[in-house]
């Protein structure tokens, strides 16, 4: 199946006898339609804009002698044009209800590339995977549009916990045996299992997804990066996975901050360098491109209940604040993670709340994600309006991984577990003896 | 340097050039000589050129000052659904991709929670399936189609 399959492919092609030359200085009829056909010809290659007919009866330049590849157009309007161009923007779960509106419409929907390009142009946070105790749930922005056929991840040969995610891409880790790494995406229920890495990736080490879906790119190149020590030794090791050469290598840089070596959770990705934070109160930078890492600071008040995350393009750190009974959200950012806006949170219609306030993300420039309690709502700063995504378990620590509804496919996995681990590894030795 | 710009309801706007190429279309005719007399553009009505010509010139002063811009593209698209449609067609049709795109995000936001009965009716789809082949891509897709 072409890659560009689309039944506009027939008025994409070139007539031989283009591009006559503008011979006279008027627009004369001929020159119109040899006009019109360079026009079709510069739209070739530039896969987002096809020439859509008029709704009228005229060619572009008022020519009543229509060539016939223009006429044929004629029939299509608004509907193709929101087909090719508007269906990308729109969320996994609306995509996938929008097949049973045509034929046509369930073709392109799924045609791998309609999946390629929409993983580009809907980047939005569409939902948070909450897990607690082994348990998984999905608690979506808008129920109608947002969604995954299996929130519980049992499309996966065993049970997992969820890592980290980007991007609409997912890393579970295996809770048995030797906990393999999982990449997958569970619109599509497709997963790869990832090769055994190099080294052993103690209790305590932090990953972190980096995919950043290409317009160019067809294939999705992600990577997986882990920090880890090894035994006791003061110092932090990097290993990235490679979807592009499928497999671990172990990475220059090491890390001697002290700072780094306690990592409070998994790390956040964002424009090529991933965050995690440290329980030291700063954030171990790593950069993906020089493969260099550094200490940012963190604001002194810092805790478990501040995030990473992303607004108006740039990393910044919320953080819910309390002082006596008012609420605030604050959000620190730049180099020096600096304060830079507060916000009041109303909550008093919700009554006594227990369990604190948590920042999750945020959704966008202007829409931040918390948990209060047990219910994450969503609170926007400017029109201060709360409101109620869902609930999870109150009986305990839930983690809440922020969600993208793309399309991504992720490899099927083409070799099985076992036939990954009888795969000599060429530290094996190394592995046994840390093991 | 300014071009004459002719709407299908025969009105003629006259353009900077520097806002007229923000339109690939109108850009080609230009850097092949053809934008000398006035140019037809029987697919777009004056009230639409209007809209897609103030986007262009927006695009040309603000162009530095991204805050501004996005300030005003958030208003600029706060249309009803007849006016998406018709800057979405002329948008390709003049090919301007900022404002195609920007179109697009903002018809993505209006039609996603609708169900595909409700996409057929606003954007005139005539339903080629059989009732069973509907049904199996419901019931593959049950999930989709639920709450």
């Amino acid at each position: 199946m072409d890659i560009w399959e689309d039944d506009n492919s027939d008025e994409m092609d070139i007539d031989n006898d283009l591009m006559d030359d503008c011979e006279e200085d008027s627009f004369s009829e001929s020159e119109q339609e040899s006009n019109v056909k360079r026009l079709q010809k510069l739209n070739i290659g530039d896969d987002s804009h096809v020439e859509y007919a008029p709704q009228r009866n005229t060619t572009a330049y008022g020519s009543s002698r229509c060539p016939e590849h223009i006429k044929s157009k004629e029939k299509m309007g608004i509907g193709d044009l929101v087909k090719d161009h508007a269906l990308p923007f729109l969320p996994a779960k609306s995509i996938c209800r929008f097949r049973s509106v045509s034929k046509e419409w369930n073709k392109w929907i799924t045609n791998p590339f309609l999946a390629h390009k929409q993983s580009h142009c809907f980047q939005d946070i569409s939902g948070f995977f909450c897990q607690i105790a082994g348990e998984h749930s999905f608690i979506s922005c808008d129920p109608h549009s947002c969604g995954v056929p299996d929130p519980s991840f049992s499309f996966l040969p065993e049970p997992v916990i969820l890592r980290t995610t980007c991007n609409g891409l997912i890393c579970c880790q295996s809770c048995i045996e030797d906990n393999a790494y999982y990449i997958c995406n569970p619109v599509n229920r497709q997963w790869k299992v990832l090769p055994r890495p190099n080294y052993y990736h103690r209790p305590g080490s932090a990953v972190a997804l980096a995919f950043e879906p290409s317009a160019l790119k067809f294939e999705a190149n992600y990577q997986l990066v882990c920090a880890f020590r090894l035994a006791d030794h003061p110092i932090l090791y990097f290993e990235i996975y490679s979807s592009r050469s499928k497999s671990w290598r172990l990475v220059d840089t090491i890390c001697f901050e002290l700072d780094a070596l306690k990592l409070s959770g998994d790390g956040f990705y964002m424009r090529g360098m991933v965050y995690w934070e440290t329980l030291a109160g700063s954030v171990l930078a790593f950069d993906l491109t020089y493969e260099q890492c550094w200490i940012l600071p963190l604001p002194p008040e810092c805790g478990p209940e501040g995030v990473l995350t992303k607004r108006h393009g740039e990393l910044c750190y919320i953080l819910p604040h309390k002082k006596d009974n008012e609420y605030a959200i604050r959000i620190y950012g730049d180099f020096k993670m600096v304060l830079k806006h507060s916000f009041p949170l109303e909550l008093d219609h919700f009554g006594y709340m227990s369990g604190g306030l948590r920042a999750l993300s945020c959704l966008n420039d202007d829409v931040l994600a918390i948990l209060f309690g047990n219910r994450i709502i969503t609170y926007h700063v400017k029109a201060q309006k709360v409101k109620i995504l869902g609930t999870v378990r109150p009986d305990g620590f839930v983690t809440c991984h922020p969600y993208v509804n793309s399309l991504v496919p992720v490899d099927h996995p083409l070799v099985s577990r076992q036939q990954a681990n009888s795969h000599p590894c060429t530290s094996s030795s190394l592995w046994h003896s840390i093991g | 340097m300014a071009l004459e710009l002719k709407s299908s309801d025969n009105k003629i706007f006259e353009v900077e050039e520097l806002v007229a190429v923000q339109s690939e279309t109108i850009k080609s005719l230009v850097e092949d000589g053809c934008a000398d007399n006035v140019i037809p553009l029987p697919n777009v009505d004056s009230k639409t050129l209007e809209l897609v010509l103030d986007w262009c010139k927006n695009h040309v002063d603000m162009k530095l000052d991204e805050e501004k811009l996005k300030e005003y593209e958030d208003k600029f698209i706060e249309v009803d659904q007849a006016v998406l449609y018709d800057l979405l067609l002329a948008a390709n049709y003049l090919n301007i991709k900022d404002l195609l795109n920007r179109a697009c995000q903002k018809v993505a936001d209006m039609l996603k929670g609708k169900t595909p009965e409700q996409i057929r009716e606003t954007l005139n789809i005539v339903n080629d399936f059989s009732p069973e082949e509907e049904e199996e891509i419901r019931k593959e897709n049950l999930w989709a189609f639920e709450e």
